[in-house]
C-alpha cells in the first residue's frame, strides 16, 4: 500500500535523519553488532528485519541510548541530524525525548490512562492543567484511542486490552513530540485485528514522524516499509528502498529470508 | 542544571547507605579500643572474683556455648523440616498461607514475651537450666531457621529434581541426595547466622537459664547457666560505676562481639558471594 | 512410597510446629495474665501510677505506654528517612560491586548485632555525652530513641530495598525512553510502585522497636515511679524494660507477677497486629534476607 513515486522524487526526498557509522556493540563477550552502517530516512517507515537474535533490537536501542542502560559496550557513532548522540556533551534524556521508543510488550506505567500520556510532559516541567488536558486528548486522538477511553481517563491503564495498551504507549511517546519513533516488534504480542489497527496508525503517522520498526515478520515489513534494513548475525546484509529489495534483492541471504527459508 | 541535582541525590543516598557500615565499624572499634586491655588468657579461662570485679568470665563463655549449641540442635532440624515441607510439599492453599503467617508472627514476638513464657512453661518443670534456656531460645530462632531453609531449598534449580526423578529416584531420595546437597551451603550459612542471633540473645536466656551459680561451670543440662550477654548486662547494671567493673564489662562485651562476628561475618560474606553468583547484581 | 508419605507427614508437623508454638506462648502468657486482667480490668492500661509495693498496689500503665510510644516513635522518625534513602541507593545506583557488597554485608551485620552490646555502648558512650550536652541524667527518651534507631535502621533498609528491587525493570525502561532522568524515574515511577513494601518496612520497624528489650532498658532511665514524660530528655520506662526490672523482684503467683504477664499479653497483641498489617501489605511473602 505504498504510494508510487517517480524515481527522481524519491531520491530527492531521501534525507537521512539518523545514521550510524561503524557501530559495534558488545554484551559482555558477545559481539552483537558488527560494523553497522545504516541510514534512516526522514519521515518514512523504515523496517529493520532479520531472523531472531540477529541484533535488530540492539540496533534500535542504540538509536535512543537505551542500550547503555542495559550495560552494553558501544563503539562507533550514531548521528542524529548530523550530531553524534554518543558524544560526551550529549544529554541522553534530551535525545530520548527527540527519539521515542515503543516496546514489544506494551508497558503501561502503573498509573491512570491520563497520567500515562501526561507523564512525558510532566517530566519536562509542564504543570498547566489545560496544556496537559489538550495534549492528552490530541495524542489519544492521534492513535484512535480517544473515543474509547474518554470516559475513563482516570482508570488504571492496566484495564485496557493489549492492543489498546500498545496504542496508549504510542500516544504516550508522541506526547513528548519526538521526531523519530522507534518501535520494537510492536505487534508481535497482539492479535491480528489490533495488529492491523497499529499498522494503519503507523502509516498515518509516517507523514509527520520518522518511523523505524523492528519486525521479524517479512509480510509486515512488506506492508509497511518504504525503506528496509536487513540484518543477519549482527551485520547489515542489505539496505535500501523497500520496493527494490523485495523485488530484486542483491544478496542470496536476503532472497532466502524473504522467501521464508528461515526466520 | 538538572544534572547537578541528579548528582546531589546520588551522593545523598550514597551517604545514607554508608551509615550502617559506619555504625557497625564505630561500635566494634569502640569496644576494641576500650576492651582490648582486659583480654588475657586469665580473663578467658578464669572465674569471676570479688563479685565479678576481677578475674575471668569462663563460666559465662561456657554457658553461652552450651545454651546456644543445644538451642541449634533443637531449632535446626525442626526448621529444616518445616522449610522442606514449605518448599517441596506444601500446596499453595489457605493452610500454607496460615503456616507462613504464623512463622512471621512468631518472628515478631518480642523476646521478653518468649522469656516470660519460658519462665512460666519451662522453669517450673525444668528449673532455671541450660535445657530451659535452649528450648526457649529455640522458639525464638525457629522462624529464622524455617525461612532460611525454605529459601535455600527453593533456590535449587528445578532441573536437578527432574533429572533425579527421571532416573527413577523417589521424591524423598531426591530431596535427600540432590536437593539437600545443593542447598547445603545456603542452609549452613543461614543456620550460622541464626547461631549468631542465639549467642547475642539476653532477655529470653536470663529468664529461663537463670544467672548461673557463682563460680561454677554448669555440668549438666539441668544446671542453671549464665551466658555472656546476661553476664554483660548484670555487670553493666550493677557495678559499671567502678573502674574495675567497667573494665570487666568492656572485656565481656568484646568477647561477646568477637564470638558474634566470628560466626556471622563468614556466613554473611559467603551468602552474599553465593547470591551474587546465582543472580548477578540484580539479587 | 511409604517413606515419602512418612517424610511428608514429618515435615508437615515441623511446619505446623510454629503454629503450635505461637499458641503455646500466647496461651501461657494469657493464662498467667488473665487473672490479673480479671481483677484489675483493662483500666490498668489507663492508670497513672505504677506502685507495685504499696498496699494496695497500683498498676497503672499509662506512663509506661507513653514511654514506649515516644521512644519507638522517635526511633522510627530517625531511622525511616535514612533507611529509605539508603535503600534507594542500594537498589537503584549500581556503583562498584565491591563497595556495594561491603555496604550490604555491613547492613546485615548491624541487623544481628546483640542488643545488649548496643545497650552497653549506649550506656557508656551515649548517655554521658547526652548528660554533658543537655544536663540532667543522660538517660532519656532521646538516648532510647537513638539506640533503637540504630537497631531499626538495617531492618528498614533491607525490606525497603527488596521492595524497590522488586519493581519490574520494564517500568524504568519505559520512563527513561520518554526522556525522564534517573531521579525522575525513581521519584515518579519506582517509589510509588514500591510504596507498600516501604510502608511495610516502616511498620515492621516500629513493631520491632516496641518489642525491643535490652538495648532500650540500659539507656532509658527506668525511674522507680514512672511519670508521664514532658520532654525527650525525661527518663521513662517502657513496657519491655518494666518486665525485666520487676521480674527479679516479683513473687510467683502474686499480682505483680501477673501484672508482668499482662504486659506481655499487651506486647504480644501489639506486635501481632503490626505483623498482620505488614504481612497483609506484603501479600503474604516471607522475607529471608537477613531479618
Amino acid at each position: 500500500m505504498q504510494a508510487k513515486k517517480t524515481l527522481l522524487r524519491r531520491a530527492l526526498e531521501y534525507e537521512p535523519i539518523l545514521r550510524s557509522e561503524r557501530l559495534n556493540v558488545w554484551y559482555g563477550r558477545v559481539h552483537a553488532l558488527k560494523d553497522v552502517d545504516v541510514i534512516i530516512p526522514s519521515k518514512r517507515i523504515t523496517a529493520i528485519m532479520g531472523p531472531s537474535g540477529c541484533g535488530k533490537s540492539t540496533l534500535l536501542k542504540a538509536f535512543n541510548r537505551l542500550l547503555e542502560v542495559e550495560g552494553a559496550r558501544i563503539e562507533g557513532k550514531v548521528y542524529f541530524r548530523g550530531a553524534d548522540i554518543y558524544s560526551g556533551s550529549a544529554d541522553p534524556n534530551a535525545i530520548r525525548r527527540k527519539i521515542g521508543m515503543v516496546f514489544q510488550k506494551p508497558i503501561p506505567l502503573p498509573m491512570s490512562i491520563y497520567d500515562n500520556v501526561a507523564y512525558g510532559l510532566r517530566i519536562g516541567g509542564v504543570k498547566d492543567r489545560r496544556v496537559l488536558d489538550k495534549a492528552v486528548r490530541e495524542n489519544l486522538e492521534k492513535v484512535g484511542l480517544w473515543e474509547e477511553v474518554r470516559d475513563r481517563l482516570r482508570d488504571s491503564a492496566f484495564n485496557l486490552s493489549g492492543g489498546q495498551q500498545q496504542r496508549l504507549c504510542i500516544a504516550r511517546a508522541l506526547a513528548v513530540e519526538p521526531e523519530v519513533l522507534l518501535l520494537d516488534e510492536p505487534t508481535s504480542s497482539l492479535d491480528p485485528a489490533s495488529t492491523k489497527r497499529i499498522e494503519d496508525l503507523l502509516i498515518r503517522l509516517s507523514r509527520d514522524y520518522t518511523i523505524v520498526v523492528v519486525t521479524h515478520n517479512v509480510h509486515q515489513a512488506m506492508r509497511l516499509a518504504e525503506h528496509v534494513v536487513f540484518i543477519f548475525e549482527g551485520r547489515v546484509v542489505e539496505q535500501g528502498e523497500a520496493e527494490r529489495i523485495f523485488e530484486n534483492p542483491k544478496s542470496i541471504l536476503t532472497r532466502a529470508y524473504i522467501r521464508g527459508d528461515f526466520s | 542544571m538538572r544534572r547537578g541535582s541528579e548528582i546531589l541525590i546520588e551522593i545523598l543516598t550514597w551517604l545514607a547507605s554508608l551509615i550502617p557500615a559506619i555504625l557497625a565499624g564505630a561500635i566494634i572499634s569502640f569496644l576494641l579500643f576500650n576492651g582490648a586491655s582486659t583480654i588475657s588468657w586469665k580473663f578467658i579461662t578464669g572465674f569471676p572474683e570479688k563479685g565479678g570485679l576481677e578475674g575471668g568470665i569462663l563460666p559465662a563463655i561456657m554457658g553461652s556455648i552450651y545454651v546456644s549449641a543445644l538451642c541449634m540442635l533443637i531449632a535446626a532440624p525442626i526448621g529444616i523440616g518445616a522449610g522442606t515441607y514449605l518448599a517441596e510439599y506444601a500446596p499453595e492453599n489457605v493452610f500454607t498461607k496460615v503456616v507462613r503467617f504464623f512463622v512471621e508472627l512468631l518472628a515478631g514476638i518480642p523476646s521478653i514475651v518468649i522469656g516470660l513464657f519460658g519462665y512460666a512453661f519451662l522453669v517450673h518443670g525444668l528449673g532455671f537450666s541450660i535445657l530451659s534456656g535452649a528450648i526457649a531460645l529455640a522458639f525464638m530462632i525457629l522462624p529464622w531457621t524455617v525461612r532460611v531453609s525454605e529459601e535455600a531449598i527453593r533456590a535449587v534449580p528445578r532441573e536437578y529434581r527432574y533429572a533425579s526423578l527421571a532416573l527413577g529416584a523417589s521424591k524423598w531420595k531426591t530431596i535427600r541426595s540432590v536437593v539437600y546437597a545443593a542447598a547445603r551451603p545456603a542452609i549452613i550459612t543461614g543456620l550460622m547466622l541464626g547461631l549468631g542471633k542465639a549467642i547475642g540473645e539476653t532477655a529470653v536466656v536470663m529468664m529461663t537459664a537463670g544467672m548461673g551459680v557463682a563460680g561454677y561451670i554448669p555440668a549438666s543440662p539441668l544446671d542453671p547457666a549464665r551466658t555472656l550477654p546476661v553476664h554483660l548486662y548484670l555487670i553493666a547494671g550493677e557495678i559499671a560505676n567502678t573502674s574495675e567493673g567497667l573494665r570487666m564489662a568492656y572485656g565481656t562485651a568484646l568477647v561477646l562481639i568477637a564470638l558474634f562476628l566470628a560466626v556471622s561475618i563468614p556466613s554473611i560474606m559467603l551468602r552474599n558471594y553465593f547470591t551474587r553468583r546465582l543472580y548477578g547484581d540484580a539479587g | 512410597m511409604k517413606t515419602d508419605d512418612a517424610v511428608k507427614i514429618l515435615t508437615f508437623l515441623c511446619a505446623g510446629s510454629s503454629i503450635l508454638v505461637v499458641f503455646l506462648i500466647f496461651g501461657y502468657t494469657l493464662l498467667e495474665g488473665l487473672p490479673f486482667l480479671a481483677k484489675y480490668g483493662l483500666s490498668f492500661l489507663t492508670g497513672l501510677y505504677w506502685k507495685p509495693y504499696t498496699d494496695p498496689p497500683q498498676f497503672g500503665l499509662l506512663p509506661t505506654v507513653i514511654g514506649t510510644l515516644s521512644v519507638s516513635g522517635l526511633a522510627i522518625l530517625l531511622a525511616a528517612p535514612m533507611g529509605v534513602l539508603a535503600a534507594i541507593y542500594l537498589a537503584e545506583y549500581s556503583g562498584s560491586g565491591l563497595l556495594k557488597s561491603f555496604i550490604e554485608s555491613a547492613t546485615q551485620l548491624l541487623v544481628g548485632i546483640p542488643s545488649v552490646v548496643l545497650g552497653f555502648v549506649g550506656l557508656v558512650f551515649l548517655v554521658p555525652i547526652l548528660a554533658k550536652t543537655f544536663g540532667g541524667w543522660g538517660f532519656s527518651i532521646l538516648a532510647g530513641g537513638i539506640v533503637l534507631a540504630v537497631m531499626t535502621l538495617p531492618h528498614v533498609i533491607c525490606i525497603s530495598s527488596d521492595a524497590i528491587k522488586a519493581v519490574p525493570r520494564d517500568y524504568r525502561y519505559a520512563s527513561l525512553a520518554l526522556g525522564a532522568s534517573k531521579w525522575q524515574t525513581i521519584r515518579r515511577v519506582v517509589l510509588p510502585a514500591a510504596k507498600s513494601g516501604i510502608l511495610a518496612s516502616i511498620i515492621l520497624g516500629l513493631g520491632n522497636a516496641i518489642g525491643e528489650t535490652m538495648a532500650v532498658l540500659m539507656v532509658v532511665g527506668n525511674p522507680e515511679v514512672p511519670y508521664i514524660p514532658t520532654s525527650i530528655l525525661d527518663r521513662v520506662r517502657v513496657l519491655t524494660s518494666t518486665i525485666v526490672i520487676e521480674f527479679n523482684y516479683a513473687v510467683w503467683g502474686s499480682d505483680q507477677m501477673r501484672a508482668l504477664f499482662a504486659i506481655g499479653v499487651v506486647l504480644f497483641i501489639i506486635t501481632a497486629v503490626v505483623n498482620l498489617l505488614a504481612f497483609h501489605i506484603l501479600g503474604g511473602r516471607i522475607r529471608a534476607k537477613g531479618i
